[in-house]
């Protein structure tokens, strides 16, 4: 196993590589400077100049790009434009309330989509199958930013129960902390709960028409224990790589609801830092994103495992 | 050209400047300043740059008007305590008006840092960190004399030498600096509170210049050490001072005990200052629907840039005033007068012009008439620069005529590359029905919509477009609009203009100045350098326990405080 973990760790260079590279290319190929941004709309075109050369924008691309490896190469994803500090740093400093609105989004989503998912495959055909499904499709459909501002119009302005914008970190204490990421979460986590509910359905439908399914009904188990032991733990393996994308979606998907909710999250700092053409901490932030989804991918194929112990890796 | 002296309109000036009388100011001034000729062209100064952004009128329904120019409470009339917490439309990109002259960023920093001039009421400069300044030679020599007991926030004193230093990073740094400076042949410390600055011509309106946001007035320590780089500590002598900034989230701003306060009454950004609130805090909130939202919930003391569209929600709400900021900005098309472009051809813009219906493309960007007011002026009517010269190039409606100018002018049916953005809702709405226009009249347009950053990218390059929409102040000096000097994307070269850019810059008379302003506006106009349309206003919203905010045109919070 360790050895299994070492060499898809080993494999995942090349990818980050890939990543980098594309990255770079692309964000240098694409219009747009940071210098007239940050400098304001009365820079002359002579200061612009003057600023390209001192970031050393004005180096031909395979030079910057070499430069950057070199920094890359010794764990130094540069500095940001605009925040003058070091990349690594400026993403940490954003990472406690992305990470933390992607584990109550993809637990909304998890509480929403599974049990839905199951009721739906169990009481196939009835009304609460085709309700759930109908509000599925919804949820699906829906677009993150308008779920978001009927939520806080109806709960931040009519109802006042929740505060319609901002953050508090969970220094400032648990229940402070909640109250700001309760619409976020609900936001985030609807349209994945969507997803994974429909995909629950199916794979519940396509295992309670096994064999074995059968079998253990024949054997006078419990619908329950038939249900939850048997159908759900053998649907769990596709479930599991349905969620473990969920939460990588959803790390990176975060940008709109940081948005719409002025969460000073990952997601908002790479919005800001695609309008400001923040080079640095746009590659910074696009690796890091790409590393977490060559980890949770790796996390998921080790769950495979405990999940089901035909699989296993030599 | 004759200056525009309408006396309706000065009448109406008057009724909308309800405040300290003018000439008052005048005498103050002259005072101030020690000498009688700085003092007569101080009638016509102001300021300027481009913003993005915006929209507005004079007139608004339940919302108050704008004019900086509102009664002024009486000094000490305040409360002090309380967090004033104010939605801002994003984070600034630098905390450093000298580094960057994003409105954000000077609106923000306007509580922190000060200058040798101030603006007032009517815009025009006013002694701040100066005690007096007297002007020799004519106007080629300004002798300084700073004021005495002003601390900085670090509790140093500020003397001659951090002046000198402030100033040589402002003309290093700051493109309106680089221009001033172009002038200057001397800036010499004669003892700790006096610096004197000679120019090598007479240059009546440097108080214009330093009285603008980048002008800013730091410690030599931290102004030598960035002299080229936005400021590593914010260090000011203003009211208030930096207690945290913690970028995309909030920058909180402490009151400043050691403040100097001036003995004269507030005056927009001169005179006395008082620091009622315990803390103002600066929240970036991008979404406009969400400062709305917070101001009604009253998670927001103050909101900037609300969507007019919520005007009569949010004026049907009790605790919420709302301002109608008007003067503001005047928005407008550039055309490219570079010779890569084809829009070099006078006569082809001149044909372009001709065919415009103002009145829609006010519409289209900014909804209905509470919110745009037409008119061929560069600065506002409430400003000394008012002029209305150039008005027969304005508004013609004419698209038969300007088909037969277009073909007069050689014009073949090549598309008309137009650079345009939603990211600001009135740069794409107005350049639809200017395009539309256009093309009623015969010409092709390619209308490529792009984000901010490419749009501010490529209009640099004068072979990349040839229209593109902005807005630019209406309160400030017409000397300072970045679109005059030739460096600036759209590129007008000019020697007559030149000329009064230099006569404008070193006359210190403000009826022959104003005549001068005239004829660089006619000139404007008749080569028809760009569409000018209206002047846009935008929408703020406050909650009412907010007092003395009196609605200037650019927003602060000195001598603002909450009252239950």
């Amino acid at each position: 196993m360790t050895r299994y973990i070492i060499r898809r760790l080993l494999l995942a260079i090349p990818v980050m590589l890939l990543v980098a590279v594309t990255t770079f290319l692309l964000l240098h190929m694409t219009p747009g400077d940071p210098v007239s941004v940050l400098l304001g709309p009365d820079a002359t075109v002579e200061q612009i100049e003057e600023m390209r050369e001192a970031l050393g924008l004005n180096d031909p691309v395979h030079i910057q790009l070499l430069n950057w490896f070199r920094d890359l190469a010794r764990g130094d994803l540069g500095e940001s434009i605009f925040l003058g500090k070091p990349v690594t740093e400026a993403i940490a400093e954003r990472a406690q309330p992305t990470l933390l609105l992607t584990l109550l989004a993809s637990l909304v989503a998890i509480c929403v989509g599974l049990p839905f998912g199951v009721i739906s495959a169990v009481r196939r055909g009835s009304t609460i199958d085709v309700g759930a499904m109908l509000a599925a499709m919804v949820g699906i459909s829906m677009p993150t930013f308008w779920l978001g501002l009927n939520l806080i119009f109806i709960f931040g302005v009519k109802l006042r129960w929740l505060p319609v914008q901002g953050y508090q970190p969970l220094s400032e204490g648990l229940w402070t902390s909640l109250r700001y990421l309760i619409m976020p979460a609900l936001t985030l986590g609807a349209a994945q709960g969507a997803l994974l509910a429909r995909m629950t359905r199916s794979m519940m439908l396509e295992v309670l028409h096994e064999d074995y399914v059968r079998t253990a009904r024949a054997k006078g188990v419990s619908e329950r224990r038939v249900i939850l032991r048997h159908a759900l733990r053998n649907a769990f393996i596709p479930l599991v790589t349905v969620i473990g994308l969920t939460f990588a979606v959803l790390i990176s998907g975060a940008v709109v609801t940081e948005q719409v909710f002025g969460i000073p999250g990952a997601g908002q700092l790479l919005i800001r830092a695609v309008n400001r053409r923040d080079f640095p901490l746009i590659q910074g932030i696009v690796l890091i994103v790409a590393l977490l989804y060559v980890i949770i991918n790796l996390i998921v194929d080790l769950i495979y495992v405990f999940l089901d112990p035909r699989i296993h890796y030599s | 050209m004759t200056p525009q002296y309408d006396p309706e309109r000065e009448k109406l000036r008057q009724m909308l400047h309800r405040t300290v009388d003018r000439r008052m100011l005048m005498r103050g001034t002259a005072a101030a300043l020690g000498a009688g000729a700085l003092a007569r062209f101080l009638a016509a100064c102001g300021g300027g740059e481009e913003e993005p952004g915006g929209g507005g009128d004079s007139t608004g329904g339940g919302a108050a008007q704008t004019p900086a120019t509102t009664e002024s409470p009486a000094a000490g009339e305040g409360k002090p305590g309380g967090t004033l917490r104010v939605a801002i439309i994003g984070e600034p990109p630098a905390f450093d008006p000298t580094f960057t002259t994003a409105t954000i960023t000077q609106n923000t920093t306007a509580h922190v840092f000060e200058t040798l001039w101030a603006q007032d009421n009517e815009f025009s400069p006013q002694p701040l960190l100066l005690e007096s300044a007297d002007i020799q030679e004519e106007g080629k020599v300004f002798v300084l004399n700073l004021r005495q007991g002003v601390k900085f926030h670090n509790g140093e004193e500020m003397k001659a030498d951090d002046v000198i230093a402030s100033l040589e990073r402002y003309a290093k740094l700051s493109g309106r600096g680089r221009t001033l400076f172009e002038r200057v042949e001397g800036l010499d410390k004669v003892d700790d509170y006096t610096v004197r600055l000679a120019f090598n011509a007479p240059t009546g309106i440097a108080p214009v210049f330093l009285q603008m946001p980048d002008a800013i007035i730091i410690p030599k320590s931290i102004a030598d050490a960035a002299p080229d780089s936005e400021m590593g500590e914010f260090i000011g002598t203003g009211p208030y001072m930096v207690k945290e900034r913690l970028p995309d989230r909030y920058i909180s701003l402490v009151r400043f005990e050691d403040y100097a306060k001036r003995d004269e009454p507030p005056n927009y950004f001169a005179g006395g200052k008082t620091a009622y609130f315990d803390e103002i805090r600066f929240i970036p909130v991008s979404e406009q629907a969400v400062r709305s939202d917070g101001l009604i919930t009253d998670e927001f003391d103050f909101a900037e840039d609300l969507s007019k569209d919520n005007f009569e929600a949010l004026e049907a709400e009790p605790s919420v005033e709302l301002q109608i900021t008007l003067p503001y900005y005047f928005y407008g098309a550039h055309f490219n007068k570079s010779e890569e472009s084809m829009m070099s051809n006078r006569d082809l813009r001149m044909a372009l012009l001709t065919a415009i219906d103002m009145e829609p493309v006010a519409r289209a960007g900014f909804g209905d008439e509470r919110f745009w007011r037409l008119g061929p002026e560069i600065s506002a009517p409430e400003s000394a620069w008012y002029t209305d010269a150039g008005k027969q190039y304005y508004d013609l409606k004419d698209p038969d005529k300007a088909r037969e100018m277009l073909q007069a002018a050689g014009y073949d049916g090549t598309p008309i590359r137009w650079i345009a953005t939603k990211e600001y809702s009135y740069n794409y709405n107005m350049g639809l029905v200017l395009k539309d226009q256009m093309e009623k009249a015969g010409a092709v347009i390619d209308f490529q919509v792009m984000d901010w950053a490419t749009l501010v990218s490529q209009r640099s390059q004068k072979d990349a477009w040839d229209i593109f929409i902005t807005g630019h102040p209406s309160y400030n000096h017409p000397i300072l609009q970045v679109f005059l000097p030739e460096t600036w994307p759209g590129w007008w070269v000019n020697s007559r203009k030149d000329e009064l850019m230099t006569l404008i810059i070193e006359e210190t008379d403000p009826a022959k100045q104003l005549e001068y302003i005239a004829e660089l506006q006619e000139l404007w106009w008749s080569e028809a350098c760009m569409i000018k349309v209206c002047e846009g206003a935008t929408l703020r919203g406050y909650r009412s326990r907010l007092k003395g905010y009196n609605n200037p045109t650019d927003w602060h919070f000195f001598n603002a405080w909450f009252e239950e």
